[in-house]
């Protein structure tokens, strides 16, 4: 470890100490970035203070990790609340040759964050504040040291006041990568004596997500704006600063039906540094927890972390967090706007703040089976209208006895506004097919094409006609006389359930087979 | 549609019904048929709606189930919801249902969902398809069979029924691995009041190590259909419960 020089601003800077004591300090002083190699320049302020002992901050973005910001606004009208309690030894480290004395920590940290989606932009505030922290500089006054270096560190300060705008550039459903801009506004209202203020500070950054699954990935890239502070030797500057996180949804168990894994690794780089030089410090840690939402608008979350190299500023010892998050959904949408910019405004959008289609009211549909999600009581299993969107159950596995089934409601289904069958429906058709030859007592029947009322009249009939002649004419060459079966096309004149709403049109798009009047049962075999 | 040719004949039909019940001329109920399928008061639709309901009359229901699904007002929707639960499960259960789960009108679906609650359990019929439905070489007696599984499944039995029931088996005797194996492929042809027809399928599959002597694969037949038509009527009871 380098050791201190004669030349150290310390002692040119001498302001109460001593002269002769500046040597002597000279020699004892070092932070955990001990020495620097380089000389003193003219600006050097040993005894500044002004930077915050810990340079890691909690995420704004009411989405987003522990430190890590996540690309996509939250939905608009989303409020969050929060407040976490941090605990952090080993922020700042005095060194003299082989002894080693935290200077600052363990400090207990109350942080209260919110924020606020409206938009697209995502506006958040962070307020910390040192409850209390332990500090001890016996290492300088056991040297005789007195004056600013040696003043007091008080055990409680207010910290700065952050106040954050996030506008989201692209969104991670349509991209391969969510990315969004976001700045980062310190207040000074920190205490700069007390290694809780930066002073006045700005962090312009840029935020990519990229969902995958369960697997959600965040990376930050920025830059903080920022005046030096400088405690002893060591120099807090302007530099990068940057966090790189994964969350990952953990599967339910018992009653967390919703609960993620965290984890972290945030960084910084200060403008000129020399990783020869112990003058400037990068920043590096690690940070891992869970978050689990006891309700949709309350989450709990625990973690830790630690900092990854020689203990001291940037570097800490380590640190544990738990907090509270409560948020919700503001009200009061206008009803002529469009709130998730999904091209259905909120007065007719049954979704309003999660876009969705337009032929689904605005509400999205995950499973594709054309039931919107929150009419779908399996929404991530595709199923038809009849079963409310769940998946026909599997076979009862009989022990001697092997079961299949069939049911011909389960699905014909076309090739969007054309008459052709899917592939996948024929299995089905073939089954139809010779059930239909199994029945003779449905001696004639009318298969009937049916739509919902979304385009014209005339379109609807006529596709719908032509679907059914699609659906009869399968069924004659599979075997079924032709002269049993009529194809009639109904439009959308004979609806079962309302077209007002997007499951009423799941069910009124159908295929019907009707036993006509003069098929009463036949009587020969 | 001008209001008044249309309201005068409903106020008729309207004063006949309160004054006890006389039987409606035709050419009235024809003229609430229609007030209903196009008056543009929605006053003289709902009033409509509720004369039809009072007569109880089978010639309205169309034109009733057409206001439940597509009347934009929803005090028609509502009185036509009551006059098809007048007219029965056969006329309205399933518009009725269809209404109670994707109505945009809460008061619309809860008074639908409480009709079908007062309809009560679907009423169900067997009927023997021609020849006995078997094909293949076995001796079943589906419908008997069939009945059995309904009751047991707690489905109702009863006319006038909503369902009627025809099921059909085509059974296949073969060996496999010095099994004997007899599969039966049981069907139910499911009809309701307006002849919509609704196919279900099972396949049962019995096996039994040994020799196929005549009496063991009218045994494995046996057991297979009615494993087939046990499940038949499982699939049924859901059919029913989602219809």
């Amino acid at each position: 470890m380098a050791t201190l020089r004669s030349h150290l601003p310390l002692a040119a800077a001498g302001r109460s100490a001593p002269a002769g004591v500046a040597a002597v300090l000279a020699l004892a002083m070092a932070l955990a970035v001990t020495v620097a190699a380089t000389p003193a320049r003219a600006a050097d302020d040993p005894t500044r203070r002004g930077f915050d002992a810990d340079p890691t901050r909690f995420a704004l973005s009411l989405d987003g990790g522990f430190s890590a910001e996540t690309a996509a606004a939250a939905d608009p009208g989303t409020w969050r609340a929060g407040a976490l309690l941090e605990l952090a030894d080993g922020l700042m480290v005095l060194k003299q040759g082989t002894a080693r004395d935290d200077l600052l920590g363990p400090r207990l940290a109350l942080h209260l964050l919110g924020g606020w989606s409206f938009g697209r932009l995502e506006l958040s505030a962070h307020l910390p504040v040192a409850l209390w922290q332990q500090s001890d500089l016996s290492l300088l006054t056991s040297q005789g040291v007195t004056g600013p270096l040696a003043d007091p560190i008080a055990a409680t300060a207010l910290g700065d006041l952050r106040l954050g705008a996030k506008l989201p550039l692209l969104d991670a459903a349509a991209w391969p990568v969510g990315l969004a801009v976001l700045g980062d506004l310190r207040l000074p209202t920190g205490d700069p004596k007390a290694f809780a203020s930066d002073g006045f500070a700005f962090v312009p950054s840029l935020v990519a997500t990229r969902p995958m699954g369960r697997l959600r990935l965040d990376g930050q890239l920025g830059y903080a704006f920022r005046g030096a502070g400088q405690y002893a030797q060591l120099v807090v500057r302007d530099g990068i600063t940057w966090v790189a996180g994964a969350s990952y949804d953990l599967p339910p168990a018992g009653r967390l039906t919703r609960w993620k894994a965290i984890g972290e690794l945030a960084g910084g780089l200060p403008r000129g540094f020399d990783a020869g030089s112990d003058r400037t410090r990068s920043v590096l840690g690690l940070r891992a927890g869970l978050r689990a939402f006891l309700t949709p608008a309350l989450s709990v979350e625990l973690g830790g972390g630690a900092g990854l190299g020689e203990t001291g500023y940037g570097h800490e010892r380590w640190r544990v967090f738990l907090g509270l998050r409560f948020g919700g959904q503001a009200v009061q949408l206008r009803p002529d706007e469009d709130a998730d910019h999904d091209g259905v405004p909120n007065a007719q959008d049954q979704c309003p703040t999660t876009p969705g289609r337009p032929e689904l009211d605005g509400c999205p549909d995950s499973d594709g089976d054309e039931i919107p999600d929150p009419q779908d009581k399996c929404p991530d299993e595709p199923g038809p209208a009849e079963r409310e969107g769940c998946p026909a159950p599997e076979g009862e596995p009989l022990v001697e006895i092997e079961t299949e089934r069939l049911s011909l409601k389960d699905a014909i289904h076309f090739d969007t506004n054309r008459d052709t069958i899917k592939r996948a429906s024929f299995p089905v058709l073939d089954q139809v097919a010779r059930l239909l030859v199994a029945h003779p007592e449905l001696e004639h029947l009318r298969v009937e094409g049916h739509t919902d009322s979304q385009g014209s009249a005339a379109y609807n009939k006529d596709l719908s006609a032509r679907r059914a002649a699609s659906v009869v004419r399968y069924l004659v060459g599979k075997g079924v006389a032709a002269g049993r079966l009529a194809a009639v096309g109904y439009g959308f004149e004979r609806p079962v359930a309302t077209n007002a709403t997007a499951i009423g049109r799941a069910k009124n798009r159908r295929v019907e087979f009707t036993r006509l009047a003069a098929g009463a049962p036949a009587r020969s075999p | 549609m001008p209001r008044a040719p249309a309201t005068a004949p409903l106020a008729a039909a309207l004063a006949a019904t309160l004054l006890g019940g006389a039987a409606l001329a035709d050419g009235q109920l024809d003229a609430a048929i229609s007030a209903l399928r196009g008056d543009d008061s929605l006053k003289v639709r709902t009033q409509a709606a509720l004369v039809l309901g009072q007569r109880a009359a089978p010639e309205a229901i169309a034109a009733l189930r057409q206001a439940v699904v597509g009347d934009a007002a929803a005090a028609v929707r509502l009185a036509a919801v009551t006059a098809l639960a007048r007219l029965g499960p056969r006329a309205g259960r399933i518009i009725l249902k269809g209404a109670a789960q994707a109505d945009a009108d809460a008061a619309v679906r809860a008074a639908a969902g409480r009709a079908v609650a007062a309809f009560g359990p679907v009423a169900l019929q067997v009927r023997a398809a021609p020849s006995g439905g078997v094909s293949g070489p076995a001796r079943l007696d589906l419908a008997a069979t069939l009945g059995r599984h309904l009751a047991e499944a707690g489905l109702l039995v009863a006319e006038p029924a909503e369902l009627i029931l025809t099921p059909t088996a085509a059974v296949e005797v073969g060996r496999a691995d010095g099994k004997a194996v007899v599969a039966v492929k049981a069907s139910l042809s499911v009809v309701d009041a307006d002849g919509r027809v609704d196919l279900l399928e099972r396949t049962a599959r019995a096996s039994l190590p040994g020799p196929a002597a005549e009496p063991r694969l009218a045994q494995l037949a046996t057991r297979a259909a009615d494993a087939a038509l046990h499940g038949l009527c499982e699939d049924l009871a859901a059919r029913i419960a989602g219809r």
